[in-house]
């Protein structure tokens, strides 16, 4: 049935376009104000059409076909104020101002509208601003752009993911995630490294309930819109681009940490003084000591780590002509991790096109193919994990078995034998032996059409598609590492393969209607339906018995293993409609209001409603205003509206088996305790802003107060073992986010030969829990595993709830805490924990700052990034200081640092005098605040005069640096995201970015040359 | 032209009031709704089976294959071994608090009383008669298990306490509110329920039905296991009767406890007709559940062990006791050292190391729990004969001493130790009777009691210590702060 309607409805809309008569023609020259030189590819178009034309290497532009009723030419370049002429006869010639353009239009919701005309909470950012930098996603890309985005790298993966929070941590839920749309179409965390941040046009951020409320259920953690190129705008005319960058990264070491960790003889000693350690290490006689460090020193960063690099290209071909314009690109990026057998590998081509059918139709797509691989390693707490592995392994451990010399033994092949050291499996054979290779194929894209009825009323029916692919295979070679360890000596090796088809379906119909009445009321009207459905199917399969590690297909195993699959659906469907009114430009007013049915509550609550309001007042186009020398922009916005949330995983509010085996036969099960009151978590949020630009737009900025907050908070919450489960999800009071931003630009030189530009934003963000219904004092943040924070009214969420460390009993060496009332004492007991208030992983306060200059064809750019006000309990410090717990690893230098006679002061306590256990308190709880180089770009743009000489339109030189220095006190990367991978399984119950550090990726650092080339 | 306009709109919003509710109406594919799950006889069936797979505690085998290694970790049957990764280090120092104990057996025991609880309360959906009797037989003998498995971790001794105080035992879950947030029971009430739901299951499980094989729990385990409970209660003349209902239903002595020469073949899972096994998880190539794996990796040809048998245990184990090689490999490992390690659940033949099935209740402990009940009632003669029928299918050429009295009674403890080292009991016998846990303070890690000791904190460990009942873990004392922490933590 919805089919056939589309099919309908292009039959009738073609059809039709027989019918329309035009008429007239327009034609003339576009030049630069200041120069007088002709402006090559400014975007001509019939105001209210689709009909226009762009300027060719004269500035020349012809249009025809003009209707009765056409009056206006709308006239756009890049870095050009917009300009809007009435048609007064055949020829129109135009000179156009550079500068800041106001009249530039931004993506908000489903239409675009003349940045003048926002009222609503939003940022821009430029795709300039994401691009040659070796860093593969765009969610990590965004770091420090806008201000109330705040990015944490999840860890340094390479084409690894970020944590994306809009104004503070609005859910409680798994999902704090935006919503993030590319050309309209949505797409999930697992594809944000699939976008080729090169294609991208700009970034819009919709942060306030007024911007995002026409989203609806999927906008309470606000809404990122991502605009890839099109044929329009960049350039106009034909323009080829080619970009190639390589960066090499610096081989981490162990002096990169801010801490350092035991030379082979420090940790001999410490060992041989606690007379606790490795048996080699104690047995060994004094006098052995210096020959055992000659034989035995080994680098384990050396061993487990290489220099990353990251090699991109791209080749981009753009164009426009009178009724078509296009954007062809190709990609690759190629990185190679920190880690062996660490990568991400991209390949991707991009066309985008528009076709004007007709004076009043349009049709058009935007469709990228994707194609990657990636090579993952194991993110666990333990010797897996080849990033940790420089943390556990002593530096007196060999990497192969050695013979009393030192030379290694070799096998009855001839191969060194590896030595599984003292964590059973060596680090790095495992991670040459157990890879883990995926391969994605990705197609995102959407095909519309659009058709201009009527004066101002234009329809448009867009069709999004994202089909996902996804293969992987984790191996583990036949008999060497793990699979020796665990494996079955008779069918060696094992393959786990699994492969899953993501499809995701979008179907979008919007109406709207743009008419001014008398030149004074200026009307926008919106009404439209979109369906949403996902359908994800995926298989999965395991088998042992392979002859060798080259052979190892499913089909080749001896054994056949495991065998699974599943499927999984969602859909939404919503009815949503908007209207704008503005009165000259001066007094703006809207609405909009969307209701959403979501397939993961129950036919009762199943249907949510939304709405948001705002209101604005464009100070600077009073009339007594006009004339105030120096002030540009100057615009009050307040707005308030509504948003939901349905991010929960589906079917949580049915109460279903699951269906496994015992002994060979069937068996089932109840998956989870079902909650059939489940319902829409809902927030309430407004906004009040202020936007400005001063001394011809020099000074430029906003400043804003926003308040958010959430009701009925979906929450996981812990539930009694007793229950037989971890955890039930329910709508569970409130919280509200409050918070103050600012944006700020200065153009400080503007200037022929160059220019000076200072651009900083930052945010600053109060997180409070309003209501928690429980009887309990608090409610834990975490079920099975255990946690370290609470969530209870009054406090921000997530505060830390931990035991207190008070030092070192200097009398005898033992470890003292303060129990609940603040006395001290020596004995650690459950129910000590304090609430630590102002304590949490919540980031209070971040933003970016950062300057770009040029001069006669030098640019230097700098970007930094900040982040501060939150603590993040640093378990990789406890593991590093374990008060000889964990004295059969590697320790950190000042580990050594303990007790040792009566009346010593000291750091850690004596390791005998508290059985070697170091138990979990606020000892390493620790300050997260850091400001970090992000990037350093210094380059060279080539002169027109030369270029000309050899046919290029641009040529630009440029080397950089990444994340070149972080300052801190945290010890080791305050950036933290995930603790370890291992975080994310079924006993914790939710993700909270930065509770706590361990072992995970580290961020990529090095030195990148790149060059630009345009013909 | 306006007509054609026209249409479009009216086309336009057709589409825009189109209702596509029922693209909302999705159900699970991979699931079955709780309404139709539990309906006919075979979905009975399949949910008992649920059961039972939830005593492996997960891929992690935290509950059950834990549980083998755990109550001989906290004991004088092991010593860390110092090549070993040093899992479960905390436990064996005794160093464990809140925030470090090991929860898995408190998790999925109660997850396990759950499925059972859920079969219960659909179980009037069947029609009475043999079948229903045998299926609310397996979920109460179930649920008793998972209780009792959760009272002897986290609740102190009947020799501890006086079990009629409050809070002295644990929650007794037998229902599905999973809001629930239960308190402790007494020790009393706690341990009456698992008696009255074991006495029942005796009764209503139909042994046709269940067999070892199939994974499920038959008389003979139902009553071995009430005898041991009777035992941990020091209720000796009900442990006594209990015992010789397992004894009579288990079989010949042969198939209940296994000669010598199928004695090994329970270990690798190929005991002709799982002689000398009452009860066992069956965990299967594709379960990935590893039980071996906690003792030790590298089997057989770098063993690398967590945990190696004191050199006093060791040294018990006489030479002509089929046991020793059963349960004991000496080897060297890679470092050049030398250790016992523990090969009980090594590998199937051709298997994958570490996956065997866990044998949760033997024959042989029928045996032992009955003389040690007659024993303690006075009944020597009952004793020494159930004594006998064990040893004399441990050793060669066995002649029985006939002891009587104390040294009959010492001679079952010793071959309780021997019979069930490595198989989760031990921890459990000291703490029921009071007795002090006592680690050699010379005695080391490698073959020959050389290398590193105990240490010094953990060697002693007195009766009744507050250690023996495991604390409570935080996160559990978040979500339900009626469970009253342990005494001590």
């Amino acid at each position: 049935m919805k089919k056939n309607a589309l099919f309908w409805l292009l039959a009738v809309i073609l059809s039709v376009t027989q019918v329309l008569a035009q008429n007239r023609t327009v034609s003339g020259v576009v030049t630069d104000a200041e120069t007088g030189e002709p402006l090559i590819g400014v975007s001509v178009v019939v105001k209210g059409t689709t009909n226009g034309a762009v300027t060719d290497i004269d500035g020349k532009y012809k249009i025809s076909n003009i209707g009765e009723n056409d009056k206006i030419l709308e006239f756009s370049y890049v870095g050009y104020s917009t300009l809007q002429e009435e048609i007064t006869g055949p020829t129109l010639n135009l000179k156009m101002k550079s500068g800041v353009d106001l009249d530039e239009v931004v993506v908000v919701g489903y239409q675009s509208v003349k940045k003048s005309d926002v009222t609503s909470s939003i940022s821009e950012v430029k795709g300039v601003a994401l691009q040659n930098i070796p860093i593969g996603g765009v969610d990590n890309l965004l770091q420090g752009k806008a201000a109330g985005v705040q990015i944490t790298a999840m860890n340094g993966r390479p084409g690894g993911n970020a944590y994306i929070r809009i104004r503070g941590t609005g859910s409680l839920n798994a999902s704090s995630e935006p919503l993030i749309l590319v050309d309209g179409v949505q797409i999930a965390a697992r594809d944000y490294a699939m976008i080729n941040p090169a294609d991208i046009q700009d970034v819009t951020v919709l942060k306030d309930a007024a911007a995002a409320a026409i989203y609806g259920s999927r906008a309470s953690n606000g809404v990122i819109l991502v605009t890839t190129k099109r044929g329009t705008g960049a350039s106009g005319g034909k323009n080829f681009n080619v970009q190639y960058s390589y960066n090499r990264g610096v081989k981490a070491k162990s002096k990169d940490n801010n801490f350092r960790l035991m030379n082979i003889r420090e940790k001999i000693d410490y060992e041989r003084e606690l007379g606790r350690g490795n048996p080699e290490i104690l047995d060994l006689d004094d006098s052995e000591i210096d020959n055992f460090i000659k034989t035995h020193e080994t680098n384990w960063f050396d061993v487990m780590m290489r220099k990353a690099r990251v090699e991109s290209h791209d080749l981009s071909i753009s164009g426009t002509s009178k009724d078509f314009d296009y954007y062809f690109s190709f990609g690759s990026y190629k990185e190679d991790g920190l880690s062996w057998n660490s990568n991400f590998d991209r390949v991707d081509v991009r066309f985008n096109a528009d076709y004007r059918a007709n004076k009043w139709l349009k049709i058009g797509n935007s469709i990228s193919i994707v194609g990657a691989k990636d090579s993952e390693i194991r993110d666990r707490n333990n010797v897996q994990n080849p990033l940790e592995v420089p943390y556990i392994m002593n530096p007196y451990e060999t990497v192969y078995l050695i013979d009393s010399l030192g030379n290694p033994l070799v096998d009855a092949d001839g191969n060194k034998i590896f030595n599984p050291t003292n964590a059973s499996l060596n680090g790095y054979e495992n991670v040459l032996t157990a890879p883990n290779h995926a391969k994605y194929t990705n197609i995102i894209g959407n095909v519309y059409l659009q058709a201009n009825l009527l004066d101002g009323l234009q329809l448009k029916t867009t069709v999004g598609l994202k089909h996902r692919q996804n293969s992987r295979k984790i191996y583990s070679y036949p008999g060497v590492g793990l699979d020796a360890l665990i494996g079955n000596p008779a069918a060696p090796g094992r393959v786990s393969q699994s492969a899953s088809t993501n499809v995701l379906f979008d179907w979008t119909n919007t109406a709207t209607y743009n008419k001014t009445f008398k030149e004074k009321h200026n009307i926008s009207l919106l009404a439209g339906t979109e369906l949403l459905r996902t359908d994800f199917e995926s298989l999965s399969a395991s088998a042992i018995g392979f002859p060798n590690k080259d052979l190892m297909q499913l089909s080749v195993a001896s054994t056949p293993q495991t065998a699974g699959g599943t499927r999984e659906k969602y859909a939404l469907f919503s009815i949503f409609g908007e209207a704008k009114y503005n009165y000259m430009g001066r007094y703006y007013l809207g609405a909009s209001l969307r209701r959403d049915g979501s397939a993961n509550f129950g036919p009762e609550s199943r249907f949510g409603t939304f709405w948001g309001a705002s209101a604005a007042w464009n100070i600077a186009n009073e009339s007594f205003l006009k004339n105030v020398k120096h002030i540009d922009q100057l615009k009050l916005r307040v707005s308030a509206g509504t948003s939901g949330n349905d991010q929960i995983g589906s079917f949580q509010y049915l109460s279903t088996y699951a269906l496994g085996s015992y002994a060979d036969l069937s068996s089932s099960f109840p998956t989870s305790p079902a909650n059939p009151k489940l319902k829409w978590e809902k927030n309430f949020n407004y906004n009040v802003g202020i936007d400005f630009g001063f001394f011809q737009n020099r000074i430029t900025g906003t400043v804003e107060y926003y308040n958010k907050k959430t009701n009925d908070l979906l929450f996981p919450v812990a539930l009694s073992y007793t229950s037989g489960f971890t955890s039930q999800t329910q709508n569970i009071g409130a919280m509200r986010n409050q918070g103050v931003e600012a944006e700020l630009r200065i153009d400080a030189v503007r200037k022929k030969d160059g220019f000076l530009t200072f651009y900083g934003n930052f945010s600053r963000n109060w997180n409070e829990v309003l209501s928690i219904p429980t009887t309990e004092e608090f409610l834990p943040t975490s079920g099975r595993g255990g946690g370290y924070t609470i969530l209870k009214e009054g406090l921000e969420a997530y505060t830390f709830y931990v035991n207190r460390w008070a030092g070192v009993d200097a009398s005898n060496g033992k470890a003292l805490y303060y129990d609940k009332d603040g006395n001290v004492t020596d004995v650690y007991s459950d129910g000590d924990q304090v609430i630590l208030k102002g304590k949490s992983p919540l980031p209070k306060w971040y933003g970016g700052f950062g300057v770009n200059a040029e001069y006669k064809g030098v640019f230097v750019d700098a970007d930094f990034y900040y982040s501060g006000g939150n603590y993040t309990m640093n378990l990789m410090a406890q593991n590093l200081l374990s008060d000889g717990e964990g004295i059969t690893d590697v320790q950190r230098a000042d580990a050594a640092d303990y007790w040792r006679n009566p009346g010593d002061i000291t750091k850690n306590p004596n390791p005998a005098a508290v059985n070697f256990t170091s138990n979990n308190s606020d000892r390493f709880l620790q300050k997260a605040d850091y400001l970090r180089l992000r990037s350093l770009r210094v380059g060279y743009n080539f002169p027109s005069s030369i270029l000309k000489k050899v046919k290029l339109s641009n040529l630009a030189v440029y080397f950089q640096g990444t994340n070149l220095f972080t300052v801190t006190n945290y010890e080791g990367d305050p950036e933290v995201g995930i603790g370890t991978g291992e975080n994310s399984d079924a006993s914790t119950l939710i993700n909270i970015p930065g509770e706590f550090s361990l072992f995970s990726y580290p961020q990529f650092r090095g030195f990148s040359f790149g060059v630009n080339v345009g013909f | 032209m306006r007509k054609i306009t026209l249409l479009v709109i009216a086309c336009f919003s057709t589409m825009l009031l189109f209702s596509c509710k029922d693209e909302l109406e999705l159900k699970p594919f991979d699931q079955l709704e709780e309404s139709s799950a539990l309906v006919k006889p075979k979905d009975f069936t399949a949910a008992i089976r649920g059961a039972y797979s939830r005593m492996f505690g997960g891929e992690n085998g935290d509950y059950y294959p834990r549980k083998m290694i755990l109550a001989d970790v906290l004991s004088d049957n092991l010593i860390i071994c110092q090549d070993g990764r040093l899992s479960l280090q905390k436990m064996y120092d005794f160093t464990y608090n809140a925030n470090s104990v090991e929860d898995g057996i408190l998790f999925y025991a109660y997850s396990t009383a759950d499925r059972a609880n859920r079969i219960i309360e659909n179980i009037d959906k069947l029609e009475d008669g043999a079948f229903k009797d045998d299926i609310l037989g397996q979920a109460k003998a179930i649920r008793a298990l998972a209780h009792f498995d959760v009272a002897i971790n986290y609740a102190p001794s009947f020799t501890a306490v006086n079990p009629n105080d409050p809070n002295t035992g644990v929650p007794i879950k037998d229902h599905t509110d999973a809001l629930a947030k239960p308190a402790r029971a007494t020790l009393q009430e706690t341990f009456d329920f698992i008696v009255s739901e074991l006495k029942d299951a005796a009764s209503l499980i139909d042994d046709s039905r269940a067999n070892v094989a199939s994974g499920f729990m038959n008389k003979a385990a139902v009553n071995t296991l009430l005898s041991r409970v009777y035992l941990y209660m020091g209720d000796y003349p009900n442990a006594k009767i209990a015992a010789q209902d397992a004894v009579n239903e288990a079989g010949s002595e042969d198939v209940a406890i296994g000669s010598r020469a199928e004695f090994p073949h329970i270990w690798t899972d190929n005991s002709a007709g799982d002689a000398g096994i009452l009860f066992k998880l069956v965990v299967t190539e594709q379960d990935r559940v590893r039980p071996g794996v906690e003792y030790n990796q590298g089997y057989p040809n770098n063993i690398r062990s967590e945990y190696v048998p004191t050199f006093e245990l060791y040294s018990l184990y006489d030479s002509s006791d089929v046991r020793k090689d059963a349960y004991i490999l000496t080897s060297a490992y890679s470092t050049g050292n030398i250790y016992n390690n523990v090969i009980k659940y090594a590998q199937r033949p051709g298997g994958t190391i570490g996956v065997v099935d866990v044998k949760v209740v033997r024959g042989a402990e029928a045996y032992l729990n009955l003389a040690e009940a007659a024993a303690r009632t006075g009944d020597d003669g009952t004793a020494i004969t159930a004594l006998d029928a064990v040893r004399s299918r441990r050793y060669a050429s066995f002649v029985s001493p006939n002891e009587t009295g104390q040294a009959l009674l010492d001679a079952i403890m010793l071959q309780r130790r021997l019979e069930f080292a490595f198989e989760g009991q031990r921890f459990y016998d000291l703490k029921r009777l009071g007795l002090p846990i006592v680690r050699s303070a010379t005695e080391g890690d490698r073959y020959d009691g050389t290398g590193v000791p105990a240490p010094a904190t953990a060697r002693n460990i007195s009766a009744n210590d507050h250690r023996f009942a495991l604390p409570i873990p935080t996160a559990e004392r978040q979500a339900n702060p009626n469970f009253e922490q342990s005494p001590g933590y």
